[in-house]
């Protein structure tokens, strides 16, 4: 009985019949959302079971699906990193990287895709703000086990694919890489690393306050990088430093004697989620098209500030408030808005060009066939074009919402450090304990403490 | 119908054969630039030719006539101040196999290596026949300390880089802290990168 519709329809449709199931079949091999494993990880982030989604992710043949290689090895990076596998961690981000660089070549019949089907058909590329957040997550990995020298590597490839040529005028044609945070925490892996490595640490701030400045047009420098810049330019003799104290009174510049420094990093929240947006648009009577196009929405989280609190044994604590490195939620929504009109271009030019096609398709359909063969071909292709055209919602969505930094200088001496959430009113909603560690005078420590909450 | 599934067999032919695996194996010694990244064959080019040139200096000759002796290297840290991560093992091997394959001067073992020996030869102290137990307090000393680094720098532009890896080594004295030789060697790849392909 079906066999013979089908036979029936083949008849009708004539050669197009062919055509009609390619494009099906093609269509059935689109990704047309996020991969499952993903939605299912990103589900265990946000319930904050992150042994959980670790074990999922990390799981023997767990895989996002073709053409999201590096979204799965950002997704796996990030939450092995969260549970403390670093080591993994810094394996899964080099892969990232190396195949974020083999994408720079793009397949011409993979673009093609993406205009006949769905901008998900491409590859997942990083976007620039993502591809500088690798090499600051990928640091973190090296400086938490004490390897200075690895980390630096990362600060000196962000310089290679990110160069900061001092005109304050980069985004115009690369878009946001990232808000100054990255070289915030260069200059302090440059400072780490020594005397010999001073000049390399105060050009590293010089660039941080520089892409501050054109982030928050003036309005936001992270405290902690104030401190340094006037820290090093007095230390070196710099220039600058009379604009330094001038825009920068009252803080302060010693270098520490007979201290620890314990840099605090606390990732926070999550990152906003890409939706598909849809409009259908009727062309014909009887051939819909439908406009799609992705939209960032923004995941909830209840901290909004934080304080990192050394306690000693005697019961005497010290509280750091911490302050926002980086907003990444601000900076995805920023990098959408920036590529919006190409987006949206797109996403109107595609139905466009499939509607071109199918009512050339249509008119030799009814010429051969007539208008009942006609009709059917316009609902099957209207029920195709609503089916592919979707938006690309992936990205890296086990990225936090916000990074929050803090620089303590602390006595020698054995403390219990945690860090405390608070919320919008500076209610405490939560705290995060790393246990007693010791602190020795000179050394530079790295603290890094994820809050999901 | 026949065409159509000769068409659509040739299709499954072409996209299975995209998911085979294929191992081929080369020589070591072959050079295979894949990415332009720091691999192998830099390793071993840059270690061949440094340790060549070290022990062609004058200081193995002064050192001879001043002692009598061949003299006794131990190769220290390789820095690696490039903006990739590069096993610095790899390299420092190679440097070791140069060394000891030169037969110029004397090569010791490496700090973290001598403690492996030490932990060994205690051992024997208690365990092995006294005719077989290797000597406590026999180690040879080094006279000098090879270390180095190795830079990077890139210049990149839409489809093209050129990058050069410089590798920095120094033979220091370690009676006198004197640099004795300084060497540097460069490698500059152009990878040229299309746009789009099929």
């Amino acid at each position: 009985m079906i066999l013979s519709r089908v036979i029936a329809l083949r008849n009708a449709l004539g050669r197009s019949f062919l055509i009609v199931v390619a494009t099906f079949l093609l269509s059935s091999c689109a990704a047309t959302g996020r991969p499952r494993l993903q939605v299912e990880v990103g589900g265990l982030v946000a319930a904050g079971d992150i042994q959980g989604a670790a074990g999922k992710i990390a799981a023997p043949g767990a895989r996002y699906g073709s053409g999201n290689d590096v979204l799965y090895q950002l997704d796996r990076a990030l939450i092995l990193q969260m549970v403390g596998r670093y080591k993994e961690s810094a394996v899964s981000f080099e892969k990232a990287k190396a195949r974020t660089e083999e994408l720079y070549t793009r397949s011409l019949l993979n673009e093609a895709s993406t205009w006949l089907v769905n901008d998900a058909r491409a590859p997942y590329r990083p976007p620039a703000y993502e591809r500088a957040l690798m090499n600051v997550f990928q640091s973190f990995n090296y400086v938490v086990s004490g390897d200075i020298s690895e980390a630096l590597v990362e600060a000196r490839d962000l310089d290679v694919k990110f160069p900061v040529d001092g005109t304050g005028d980069i985004r115009k044609s690369r878009g946001f890489e990232d808000n100054g945070f990255a070289r915030l925490v260069s200059g302090m892996l440059y400072e780490t690393a020594g005397e010999a490595a001073t000049g390399d640490a105060l050009i590293s701030y010089k660039q941080a306050l520089e892409l501050y400045d054109a982030y928050y047009a003036g309005q936001y420098v992270p405290r902690m990088l104030q401190e340094s810049l006037l820290r090093l330019a007095a230390a070196t003799g710099d220039d600058d430093l009379s604009i330094y104290r001038s825009r920068f009174s009252g803080l302060r510049t010693g270098i520490p004697v007979g201290k620890a420094v314990v840099y605090l990093i606390e990732p926070v929240g999550f990152s906003p989620v890409k939706e598909s947006g849809s409009l259908p648009i009727p062309v014909q009577m009887d051939l819909i098209a439908q406009v799609s196009f992705p939209f960032f929405v923004k995941r909830q989280y209840n901290v909004r500030a934080s304080r990192f609190v050394f306690e000693r044994s005697d019961g005497v604590a010290w509280h750091i408030p911490t302050e926002m490195g980086v907003d990444i939620e601000d900076l995805a929504l920023r990098d959408m808005e920036w590529r919006k009109a190409g987006v949206i271009a797109k996403a109107l030019a595609r139905p466009a060009l499939k509607y071109m096609v199918e009512a050339n398709q249509k008119d030799v359909i009814e010429k051969r066939s007539g208008p009942l063969a006609a009709g059917l071909f316009g609902i099957l292709s209207s029920i195709y074009n609503i089916y592919t055209e979707q938006a690309d919602v992936r990205s890296w969505q086990s990225l936090p919402g916000q990074i929050r930094v803090a620089r303590a200088l602390v006595a020698p001496g054995y403390y219990r450090v945690r860090v405390d959430d608070l919320d919008r009113s500076g209610a405490l909603v939560g705290s995060l304990a790393q246990g007693e560690r010791e602190f020795i005078a000179g050394k530079t420590y790295f603290i890094i403490m994820r809050s999901a909450r | 119908m026949k065409r159509i599934i000769v068409v659509f067999a040739g299709f499954f032919a072409l996209a299975m054969s995209g998911c085979s695996t294929q191992v081929i194996r080369k020589d070591v010694a072959e050079i295979t630039d894949l990415s332009g990244h720091w691999n192998d064959t830099d390793a071993r080019l840059v270690a061949e030719e440094m340790v060549r040139d070290c022990v062609a200096g004058l200081w193995v000759g002064n050192f001879n006539k001043e002692k009598g002796r061949d003299p006794v290297v131990i190769v220290g840290t390789v820095v690696n101040r490039s903006h990739e991560h590069i096993n610095a093992d790899v390299f420092v091997q190679d440097l070791e196999m140069s060394l000891v394959n030169a037969g110029k001067v004397k090569f010791v073992a490496s700090k973290t290596e001598r403690g492996e020996l030490r932990e060994e030869r205690a051992d024997q102290q208690l365990n092995a026949a006294v005719p077989t137990r290797a000597q406590m307090i026999s180690e040879t000393g080094a006279d000098f300390m090879l270390q180095g680094t190795i830079n990077s720098v890139k210049d990149e532009t839409k489809g093209q880089y050129a990058i050069m890896f410089q590798s920095n080594l120094e033979l220091i004295n370690l009676t006198t802290n004197e640099k004795v030789w300084i060497g540097q060697k460069k490698i500059k790849k152009l990878v040229k990168r299309s746009q789009y392909s099929l």
